[in-house]
């Protein structure tokens, strides 16, 4: 095979902050939006980019993560001329080890990059929600004739402090880096979102996983080290809606954001024209009861609505029963909501159950997370 | 259950349902928003373990193709799982020869390729749920050559028009005779049959000698008794025989009831269907909602009432929506009353427009309508 680029999927991470919703599933896997789950942007992203030749690299509770990437078919990615497989930590020569670090993790795979013979390798993360093609940036990086091309995204002076931190030239070229710095001399974010040219990216990995001091991570290794040899390092401005969801309570605003109410998004505007595909489950119809209330909600197949609900986004196979009132939550696949129970401001987990008569999060301080299971 | 038998839809028989089949064939056409009526038959074979599926398909080829794409939605195995469309050319040329026996005659060579010995036919316009395992089980241990699945039902004089009546006596058929809808209590044929290949080949040899326009229906009618005895099995559970613009408002609204659609939904029985990887339903800050089927794709922002709404349909601010069906793509505009109707697909509803039909007799737009 000679392709011209190939993806890569960082998706090993566990999302430590999402408590006990990534206790048994890698962040990637997380549901979103009613039907998705996270790694369908990145995945539809590179189906709508063209790109044919997917690696997604799992470690953290991989099981339900590989099981739902598959051969690639739910984004389309499994045609005669695509590729798509997952690649993890393995048994080699030298002994087993776990991916160390964002870079090291794509060193282990070498051999699958060499295989495919690529032109650019595009490095993605599996956790991040927005639609794009990455079509604009790949010009942009063929024209500058970059060694590497970042994703930016311009961020709020006091967020800033949460990413990693470029200075660009007036030509776009990047001369400074800070990982995550408590004085950010500039608001433009790295997305995490790279594009190498192959033998660049090669002989830097290559050089890169002899050093013992190396934590093996591209923002606090790799990128450093390019910019030292001055390096042609390119950011690349993207504008759209991008979201990192870190915690519940980013995870539950994301959510939000597909609502019509919300200010300046909903579900049409995020995907802009692209389709994000994902898994059709097989669902019977969704379900509105005559005693239900729906408002300002997002709904997928497959939910029964006999209660009351605003300012929802429901998963398939929700049940909310009749005299349920459930507000401004985020119910994953399979949640119940059973009679008389009220929910409000909180992420009910996948087939998690609130009681008869249940009370949640009342005093709405917080956003808070259910994930107690029903008996089976 | 693998290769031993070859699942096939008959689409021959499929009854008129006026201007909302004119272009395509009943088992394409919307079913409940989100499905085709062909998803529910083939979901019972692929339920049953059936791998080996052919369509045999009278008209609107194009329809049936879009809806099937590579039929990996519904089969169990895409590699020992296989789907032959049997179109009956010839048939296209001379209507009267477009029948079932003639697309067997034609395409026999599915039967004589595949290594199947029993042969499973469904319709697609009766809406059921058959586990066909048992069915078989039984049929092969009591060597039956065939069996056909019948109904009791106590209102023949208004539904399964287009049925036999079948009269069963000792488990086996009597005789069949046309539903005149002059009794309610009767048993009508599902139009379901498990047959041995060989009796299906000799069945179809004899019918073509004897007449050529005969169906299979006509024939099994016919020969009953003479070439073979027909197992008679009752079917208990939900079937409707959607016949008519009439009864598909009717039934699809009746399926609105749980006591009714939890027959048809069963945890463990999933209705397969194409994906169209739409978005999940967006209901506005303003709208009221109830008993009602939604489908992915669709913006609501109005009032919608015991009515189904397909994909990707738009229901604008203070549009009003009774007991109507619309199919998908549809835009209704800012308020617009529809009450008793079936809007087709991409229709284009102005603001403020009304269309009201009846209770009985729903109003119907058709497909691509701008009003």
């Amino acid at each position: 095979m000679n392709k011209r680029i190939v993806a890569m999927i960082l998706a090993g991470g566990k999302g430590t902050r999402l408590e006990s919703l990534t206790r048994k599933i890698a962040k990637p896997a997380v549901s979103y939006g009613g039907k998705y789950r996270i790694i369908d942007f990145p995945l539809s992203n590179c189906a709508n980019s063209g790109i044919d030749t997917v690696g997604v690299l799992t470690q953290y509770e991989s099981v339900a993560l590989d099981t739902y990437i598959g051969n690639g078919e739910k984004w389309g990615l499994n045609g005669v001329r695509s590729l798509t497989t997952t690649l993890h930590p393995r048994q080699t020569e030298e002994g087993l080890s776990w991916y160390r670090g964002t870079a090291d993790a794509i060193y282990a795979n070498l051999d699958f990059l060499d295989s495919v013979k690529p032109v650019y390798v595009l490095i993605l993360s599996g956790d991040h929600i927005y639609s794009t093609t990455y079509n604009e940036m790949l010009k942009q990086h063929i024209e500058k004739g970059a060694d590497c091309t970042i994703s930016v995204i311009e961020v709020e002076p006091k967020e800033a402090s949460r990413f990693g931190i470029l200075v660009t030239d007036d030509k776009g070229a990047i001369v400074k880096f800070q990982e995550k710095p408590k004085n950010p001399i500039s608001n433009l974010a790295s997305m995490g979102v790279y594009i190498f040219t192959y033998s660049v990216l090669r002989s830097m990995l290559l050089s890169d996983a002899r050093k013992k001091d190396s934590s093996h991570d591209f923002g606090k290794d790799i990128i450093p080290t390019m910019l030292a040899k001055k390096m042609k390092l390119f950011a690349y401005v993207f504008k759209g809606y991008w979201k990192d969801v870190g915690t519940i309570s980013s995870l539950h605003e994301a959510n939000m954001d597909l609502l019509l109410s919300a200010r300046e998004q909903n579900i049409y505007s995020i995907k802009g024209g692209n389709t994000i595909f994902s898994e059709d489950t097989h669902s019977h119809p969704q379900y509105i009861g005559r005693k239900a209330r729906v408002k300002d909600s997002l709904i997928n197949q497959g939910a029964v609505i006999l209660g009351d609900v605003e300012r929802c986004v429901i998963s398939n196979e929700v049940v909310v029963a009749e005299g349920a009132i459930v507000r401004n939550s985020v119910l994953m696949p399979g949640a119940r909501v059973r009679a008389g129970a009220k929910v409000y401001s909180a992420i009910i987990g996948p087939e998690a159950v609130v009681a008869h008569g249940d009370v949640v999060n009342e005093k709405q301080e917080d956003i808070v997370l259910i994930t107690s299971r029903r008996k089976k | 259950m693998a290769s031993k038998v070859l699942g096939l839809l008959d689409l021959h028989n499929s009854p008129d349902l006026g201007p909302l089949t004119s272009s395509r064939v009943l088992a394409s056409t919307s079913f409940l928003g989100r499905f085709a009526f062909m998803d529910f038959a083939l979901s019972n074979f692929s339920n049953s373990g059936i791998d080996e599926v052919g369509i045999l398909v009278k008209s609107h080829l194009r329809s049936v193709l879009k809806h099937m794409g590579s039929m990996q939605s519904w089969n169990i195995n895409t590699k020992i799982g296989r789907q032959t469309i049997m179109y009956n050319e010839r048939g296209n040329m001379n209507r009267k020869k477009n029948t079932d026996i003639n697309n067997f005659l034609i395409n026999d060579w599915v039967l004589h390729e595949s290594k199947a010995k029993y042969i499973i036919i469904q319709p697609t316009h009766v809406i059921c749920k058959i586990d066909f395992e048992p069915l078989l089980k039984e049929h092969i241990s009591r060597d039956e050559k065939v069996t056909i699945l019948y109904k009791r039902i106590t209102n023949a004089h208004k539904s399964f028009a287009t049925h036999n009546l079948v009269n069963v006596k000792n488990g086996y058929v009597r005789s069949f005779k046309r539903n005149r809808q002059l009794e309610k209590d009767a048993c009508v044929s599902m139009e379901t049959y498990i047959i041995n290949r060989d009796v299906l080949l000799n069945l179809v040899e004899e019918t073509l000698k004897v007449n050529p326009t005969y169906s299979f229906k006509d024939a099994v009618k016919k020969f009953a008794n003479k070439l073979f005895k027909v197992r008679a099995v009752e079917h208990v559970g939900y079937a409707r025989s959607f016949d008519s613009l009439e009864h598909f408002v009717e039934y699809s609204f009746e399926l609105l009831d749980y006591r009714y659609a939890h027959q048809l939904f069963l945890k463990d029985w999933p209705i397969y269907t194409i994906t169209r990887d739409t978005t999940p339903t967006l209901y506005g800050t303003k709208t009221n909602v109830h008993n009602s089927f939604v489908a992915n794709g669709a913006i609501v922002e109005g009032r919608v009432e015991n009515s189904i709404i397909s994909r990707n349909v738009k229901i604008g601010r203070g549009a009003i929506i009774r007991n109507s069906i619309i199919l998908s793509d549809s835009v209704v505009g800012e308020n617009v009353v529809v009450t008793h109707a079936v809007i087709d697909k991409y229709c284009l509803i102005s603001d403020g427009v009304r269309i009201e039909g009846v209770k009985g007799t729903p109003k119907y737009i058709e497909q691509g309508k701008r009003l």
